[in-house]
């Protein structure tokens, strides 16, 4: 009798592999054969690093880059890797990651492939404070977004000057203020956002590819100047803006708008991360509301997948909605950051003086 | 662990062993699902399916006890939790203060709710969202190290206290007729399955950590005429569930946790069609 019923079930288990054999064969991964190839593979974890190191390697010989996670996850707040992943981070020569806290997620990967060189794209940058993971959502937050405010973004004019981004690493090394990047989860990482500080992603990656890749270095460099010279130019428009926004009072519903503002010298009144996937509970939706009309905010800076609360908001307090990209995710072009912040741009030209 | 590496690549074939995070998973598998196979037999046996489960959504809370705390090793707080929890809701179980799946369920959704109201303060729910599904791609080999400890405790137990625990589950008041103890052994036991479920549920996931410990036992169960087929049969379709899910999730870049529940599952109805013709 036992044996009738381990012949049942190691029949069954013979069927489960086979069909899985042959599911495997028609429509799984085929085994790619990584690191035999002539070409260096550079590893990005997401999208606007991704975007970086892409221009930076353009047209470079041997250098191959990959993203991590697919253009359109967005933020990574709760991404987990895949096998796949596993898999590039293994056969990776080089990982280029945002930092500030965002890529929580590789940790304990990058713990275990000590190889691995990994550049930091936020490294000796100052960063702001995050809004979906502060614990204090109390009244105190306004009062801290005042007294940060004036603070962040003169330092951010001044030292995110285009023509010596490399001098500021050292310079805000040495200031108390900066956070520690490894203490994560309390910062904002979306430094992205804030041009000034984008130049000095773009700096600080040349850096790293430059010392990885000693060969290239001259080709990097062209590269970093020809991107550098295009982020300038609309940086430039963007400046012409900052009069008339200098110190209009926003909320802003993603952590990303928060360096938006910064490079502008708006006030955030309140910034609310919805990108971080909880909702927002009475008692803050309440609080925002009596914030908006304290402060007389009159425009809430969105994306568009949370633009619902929003509207809910615009509507109790008269507020316009300004629907913004925050560039988490996009698509795979060279000129896609530029072409996002264009838009972005023009959206705000639409606020009349 | 280097030598059980090449071990591994001199014995297993296939490209995916090439590579140390694979290695890792298979070798945590290789601990887990037999010994939620043999832990299942039992937990099916006295109707715990649902107790498990609580205690599975217990690992919120203990969390989020450990983050109140700040304990820098959340895991320890989880187990202490878990533990504490157990033993209170096997108290409660056994007075008969209400219905049991009443009890449990209430225990259950307590549990979740304070874990997922103490971790969602300030809208950061997000960081621990990665509990809910697992990652057992993420092990390392000092935490297969912590499971192979658990592994040998639990067969221990079950060498030196099976019977008893059976006797128990049969009929506790002839059990202690036979001057067995049956608190301690019950309590031996659910601690048990606190301490494993809380280990391995950064693995497995909170969402799917039950379906791992009952499906296999359960198709077993379809199938087993005694306790020694029960057990042979449920450690089986376990390990075998856990190897085809976590190469299946290799394969076709899928989560490994869910993908071993989905095999169990298909296992689990194949015994219930069978059923019939081997059960006589």
């Amino acid at each position: 009798m036992l044996k009738r019923k381990l012949g049942i079930i190691f029949g069954t288990m013979f069927i489960f592999s086979l069909v899985s054999y042959i599911l495997i064969a028609a429509f799984g991964r085929k085994t790619v054969v990584y690191g035999q190839e002539e070409e260096e593979t550079v590893l990005t974890s997401f999208y606007p690093v991704f975007i970086i190191t892409r221009n930076l390697t353009q047209g470079v010989e041997g250098l191959k880059v990959a993203n991590l996670t697919e253009n359109h996850t967005g933020c990574l707040h709760d991404y987990q890797l895949t096998t796949k992943d596993m898999l590039l981070l293994e056969t990776a020569d080089l990982l280029v990651i945002n930092g500030g806290g965002m890529e929580l997620f590789i940790g304990q990967a990058t713990k275990k492939l000590t190889g691995l060189t990994v550049i930091d794209s936020c490294t000796g940058m100052e960063l702001l404070a995050g809004a979906g993971h502060d614990h204090n959502h109390g009244e105190d937050s306004v009062h801290d977004h005042f007294e940060d405010e004036p603070e962040n973004s003169g330092l951010s004019h001044e030292a995110g000057e285009p023509e010596n981004p490399g001098q500021n690493h050292d310079t805000a090394e040495s200031e108390d203020s900066v956070k520690n990047h490894d203490e994560e989860s309390e910062e904002n990482g979306h430094v992205w956002m804030d041009m000034e500080r984008y130049q000095m992603q773009i700096h600080t990656i040349a850096d790293g590819l430059c010392k990885a890749f000693p060969g290239q270095e001259s080709s990097i460099r062209a590269n970093e100047l020809f991107y550098s010279e295009k982020v300038a130019a609309l940086l430039a428009e963007y400046k012409e803006l900052e009069e008339t926004l200098s110190g209009l009072a926003v909320v802003t519903f993603h952590d990303a708008f928060v360096y938006l503002c910064d490079g502008f010298g708006m006030e955030v009144v309140h910034s609310l991360d919805m990108d971080a996937d909880s909702a927002l509970s009475a008692g803050e939706l309440a609080e925002l509301t009596d914030e908006i009309r304290l402060h007389g905010v009159r425009y809430l800076l969105v994306e568009k997948e949370n633009g619902d609360i929003a509207e809910q908001i615009a509507q109790e307090t008269g507020c316009s909605v300004l629907c913004l990209d925050p560039l988490t995710s996009g698509a795979d072009e060279v000129d896609a950051y530029l072409a996002a912040m264009r838009e972005n741009l023009e959206k705000l030209k639409s606020i009349p003086h | 662990m280097h030598t059980i590496y090449q071990w591994m690549e001199a014995i297993l074939p296939f490209d995916y062993i090439q590579y140390d995070f694979m290695k890792n998973a298979l070798l945590a598998v290789l601990i887990i699902t037999p010994l939620f196979g043999i832990l299942g037999t039992m937990i099916v046996n006295n109707r715990m399916a649902f107790f498990s489960d609580a205690l599975g959504h217990s690992a919120l809370t203990g969390m989020a006890v450990g983050i109140l705390f700040g304990m820098s090793d959340a895991s320890l707080s989880m187990v202490i939790f878990a533990v504490a929890f157990a033993l209170l809701l096997n108290k409660i179980r056994h007075s008969g203060i209400a219905a049991n799946d009443t009890v449990i369920s209430v225990f259950s959704s307590l549990s979740t709710a304070l874990g997922l109201v103490i971790l969602s303060r300030g809208g950061s729910f997000s960081k621990y969202s990665a509990l809910l599904v697992g990652d057992i791609l993420s092990i390392t080999p000092a935490e297969i190290f912590r499971l192979l400890l658990i592994f040998m405790a639990t067969l221990l137990f079950w060498c030196l206290a099976f019977n008893k625990l059976h006797a128990v589950s049969l009929n506790a008041s002839l059990a202690k007729s036979k001057h067995i103890r049956v608190a301690l052994i019950d309590n031996i036991f659910v601690v048990l399955i606190a301490v494993i479920v809380m280990l391995s549920i950064k693995w497995v996931g909170i969402l799917i950590i039950n379906a791992l410990l009952i499906l296999p036992a359960a198709a077993a169960r379809n199938l087993a005429a005694n306790m020694r087929e029960y057990h042979l049969f449920s450690v089986l379709f376990s390990v075998f569930s856990g190897i085809l899910g976590l190469i299946l999730s290799y394969y076709f870049d899928m989560a490994a946790g869910p993908m071993i529940v989905v095999v169990a599952s298909l296992l689990f109805f194949v015994t219930l069609a069978v059923r019939p013709a081997v059960k006589v």
